[in-house]
């Protein structure tokens, strides 16, 4: 065989390895976004904290953030809330959470079970009742506030019905 | 192409019947168009108005009414929020800033607002777009109102024009605020948005004039006149605010922020999100949506029926026509064919007339929108996917074509070219 | 030089009739020949005209035209053959009333290319048959159904003699003109007929306009299903 159909042929056989040197996105469940250690004190806490005010009660709205998982390429299922759109009406930025609605009896998400997902390319808006998955790189993001420390974000690759 | 050109020519026989035809098909791709733009535009619109405030706070509510009266001007509020509550939010470690808003008032048919430099300074829609002004500056002066471009354009105001604000929203003002004219200090560029349809006044401007209307109705001597009102400024400064946007330091707190104003004891409260009550609110309309799409659809349907009943009825009469050409030549397929091309052609021109037809009432409806509703509409072609369900009907009518053009196709099989007539 | 036309045991009979149309037993046209075909109403002049112009298939018997079995073409095919090869006149209504004169003259044109090929320049010979079918300039761009009926006719004609067809089938085309213009119409069409080299089968039921055909038919005489009742 001459030296060209060995190449072809070498190139052939490789080509299906190709797509599995493609870094596939890890799947990630939400407890994961949370340290371990507060997993377990939050539980403890939950009971007897001042809700008369607007100000966050500290322990609530810690922004504890897994630091290893920054820059992760990551998909994780959730609903979408959208914060803002382009001048069309299309999906821009917007969070993930990993339940649907503002029900009174729950409290809200904590801070690291929120991710603030951002879009290079605006997108139709969505139905906040589908739930989706959500593909991209996770950042973990400082915030200057005093009560918090950082954030999860997320440069959003794609956005697909679940 | 032969068949095509025998087609055109047949139709243009037909004028008559043709054209109504046409004219059918056409209202009907009209309807459809317009619905689903009008969705869209409405749809948009709204988004546009509300991109970039994080939470929109006001008296307890439901959602749906507080987002339309506070950013919509749609409907009233019942009750305010207290001036202290206003306070306390605004102070809260996790808001960036507060915009205040004053409703009640109206000036020719719009609404005026109170509030205060917050909104020129961090008020955002569309794509993270600021507020700018066409001329003019903020308002300064106790008596100062900066007006919103269409009200500007419809009222036909300048810079320095004198105008006089009125109590309640109605329309038309029976009772006048005659004693504390504003002069105009400001107008605001072109937004697409409600900010277009309002009227700005500082808090303070808007407490002064309501002092002397604390029983509900004008009391004479209670007022106090424009120099006075000026010194007091200060001191003047509204005992309730109607709503508060709301932008955060950290994204990501608004859900608990949201929670904590709901939860609040001192006061009843509603804190929204502005892109979830939308939702809301579109699944509300979606209901009536997807009825007008389905009437839609089924006058499009209507419209074809016409277009086969047109067809079917000119058969007995062209069996001559197609004897003759079969004499000359023709095979069945093509004289089958030629009514298929006929029906193509009828459903084309519909389509094409139906788009035009729509385009030029959205023109004509635009400028009503934009000035009773606020609607930005811009008569534009219609979008990718609806192409494709123009396609599709168009496709459908050379389907309802073969009917008539297999009946054809068997007559002519059966008479050649004598037709026992 | 064999027959153009050559018709042997022809039989026919239309579906859901019980006695047949026609029963032919032999008939036969040389090329370029004139022939009047005489016969009565109901004699089955229309359903032989339809058989050898492809458009009805005969239960029996063979039909061959210039060395082609009719029966061994396809439907498609037997269509091709006529536009290629044959010309129609009918008694009225020839035209397509909502073309124009010269449009309805280059019909056949349009469906047969090897026919528009023997015509040329298709509008060029469209003119010149009208010229010689004595049709004035300013009626040309008419809508057909603005002329009269003998000015219908003549047109007809120019269609049918368009790329020069073999053979000119023409079925009483003088019977809605007044009498004394079928003379004339008989005369313009010989003189064109002539100059394409065409053959003619002129069917009529008046016997005086036979006196100039090469050969004189009775249908009821070869025809043997004799008349329909």
């Amino acid at each position: 065989m001459s030296k060209l159909s060995v190449a072809i042929l070498a190139l052939v056989l490789l080509l299906p390895v190709v797509p599995l040197l493609a870094e596939e996105p890890r799947e990630l469940e939400w407890l994961e976004l949370m340290p371990a250690e507060e997993a377990e004190t939050w539980l403890a806490e939950s009971s007897g904290v001042d809700h008369s005010g607007f100000e966050a009660p500290e322990p609530f709205q810690s922004y504890t953030t897994v630091g290893e998982l920054d820059g992760e390429n990551v998909r994780i299922p959730g609903f979408v809330v959208p914060v803002e759109t382009d001048g069309n009406g299309k999906l821009k930025e917007f969070f993930l959470v990993p339940y649907f609605g503002a029900c009174i009896h729950v409290p809200p998400p904590p801070a690291n079970q929120i991710i603030y997902g951002r879009l290079e390319e605006p997108i139709p808006m969505v139905n906040i009742w589908d739930a989706f998955w959500m593909e991209g790189t996770l950042n973990i993001e400082d915030i200057s506030n005093d009560t918090a420390d950082a954030a999860y974000t997320m440069d959003v690759d794609r956005l697909v019905l679940y | 192409m032969n068949l095509f050109g025998l087609a055109f020519r047949s139709l243009l026989n037909r004028r008559f019947a043709v054209v109504l035809t046409v004219l059918t098909i056409a209202l009907s791709i009209a309807l459809l168009v317009l619905v689903e733009q009008m969705r869209s535009e409405v749809h948009d619109g709204f988004y546009r108005s509300v991109s970039g405030t994080d939470l929109i706070v006001g008296a307890r509510t439901a959602p749906i009414q507080l987002l339309l009266y506070s950013v919509f001007g749609i409907g009233d509020a019942t009750n305010n929020v207290s001036w202290e509550t206003y306070q306390e939010l605004a102070n809260t470690s996790d808001v960036a800033w507060a915009i205040p808003m004053a409703l009640g008032d109206m000036h020719r048919g719009y609404r005026v607002m109170g509030t205060d430099h917050d909104l020129f300074e961090h008020y955002r829609y569309g794509n993270r777009q600021a507020l700018e002004f066409a001329a003019g500056r903020a308002f300064d002066d106790l008596f100062e109102v900066v007006v919103g471009h269409q009200v500007a354009r419809q009222l036909d105001y300048t810079i320095g024009e004198p105008v006089v604000l009125s109590h309640g929203t109605g329309r038309t003002a029976l009772q006048q605020h005659e004693e504390h004219p504003f002069t105009i200090s400001g107008i605001l560029a072109p937004t697409g948005t409600p900010v277009d349809q309002t009227l700005y006044v500082s808090l303070a401007a808007h407490r002064a004039i309501h002092i002397g209307w604390e029983r509900g109705t004008r009391m004479p001597g209670a007022e106090i006149d424009a120099d006075a009102a000026r010194e007091r400024a200060d001191a003047l400064r509204p005992d309730s605010v109607t709503a508060i946007l709301l932008g955060l330091n950290t994204r990501a707190a608004v859900f608990g922020l949201q929670r904590r104003i709901n939860d609040y004891r001192a006061e009843a409260l509603t804190a929204i999100m502005p892109g979830i009550t939308l939702q809301e609110l579109w699944r509300i309309t979606g209901l009536a949506e997807q009825i007008l799409r389905v009437v839609a659809g089924l006058v499009v349907l209507a419209g074809l029926l016409g277009m086969l009943t047109v067809l079917l009825t000119t058969l007995n009469e062209r069996r001559r026509e197609m004897a003759i050409l079969r004499a000359n030549g023709a095979r069945p397929w093509q004289i089958a064919g030629l009514l298929v091309f006929e029906a193509g052609l009828i459903a084309a021109c519909g389509i094409i007339c139906g788009v035009l037809l729509a385009l030029l009432a959205q023109a004509l409806a635009a400028p009503w929108l934009l000035t009773t509703f606020g609607l930005h509409v811009a008569a534009s072609w219609p979008a990718a996917g609806l192409w494709l369900v123009l396609a599709g009907i168009l496709l459908a009518g050379l389907v309802i074509g073969l009917v008539p053009a297999l009946m054809a196709y068997r007559r002519t099989l059966a008479d050649g070219m004598q037709v026992k007539m | 030089m064999s027959d153009l036309l050559r018709i042997e045991k022809l039989r026919y009979t239309w579906p859901g009739e019980s006695r047949p149309v026609l029963d032919i037993a032999e008939f036969s046209i040389a090329r370029g020949e004139r022939v009047f075909l005489k016969g009565p109403s109901g004699s089955g002049k229309s359903t032989l005209l339809a058989a050898i112009g492809g458009l009805i298939q005969p239960d029996g018997g063979r039909i061959r035209f210039d060395n082609t079995d009719l029966g061994s073409l396809s439907a498609a095919a037997r269509d091709r053959f006529r536009a290629e090869h044959l010309g129609v006149i009918f008694q009225q209504f020839n035209l397509l009333p909502w073309l124009d004169v010269r449009a309805n003259v280059t019909l056949p044109c349009r469906f047969s290319r090897t026919r528009a090929k023997r015509a040329g320049d298709v509008g060029v010979a469209a003119e010149r048959l009208l010229d010689a079918m004595d049709l004035a300039p300013e009626q040309r761009g008419k809508r057909a159904d603005e002329l009269s009926v003998g000015q219908q006719q003549r047109v007809a004609a120019a269609r049918a003699l368009i790329g020069k067809p073999q053979l000119v089938l023409a079925d009483e085309p003088t019977s809605a003109l007044d009498s004394d213009r079928r003379q004339a119409f008989i005369e313009l069409l010989f003189a064109q007929i002539e100059a394409a080299g065409s053959a003619l089968l002129f069917v009529s039921h008046d016997p005086d306009l036979a006196h100039d055909f090469d050969r004189e038919v009775s249908l009821p005489e070869i025809n043997r299903a004799g008349v329909a009742a």
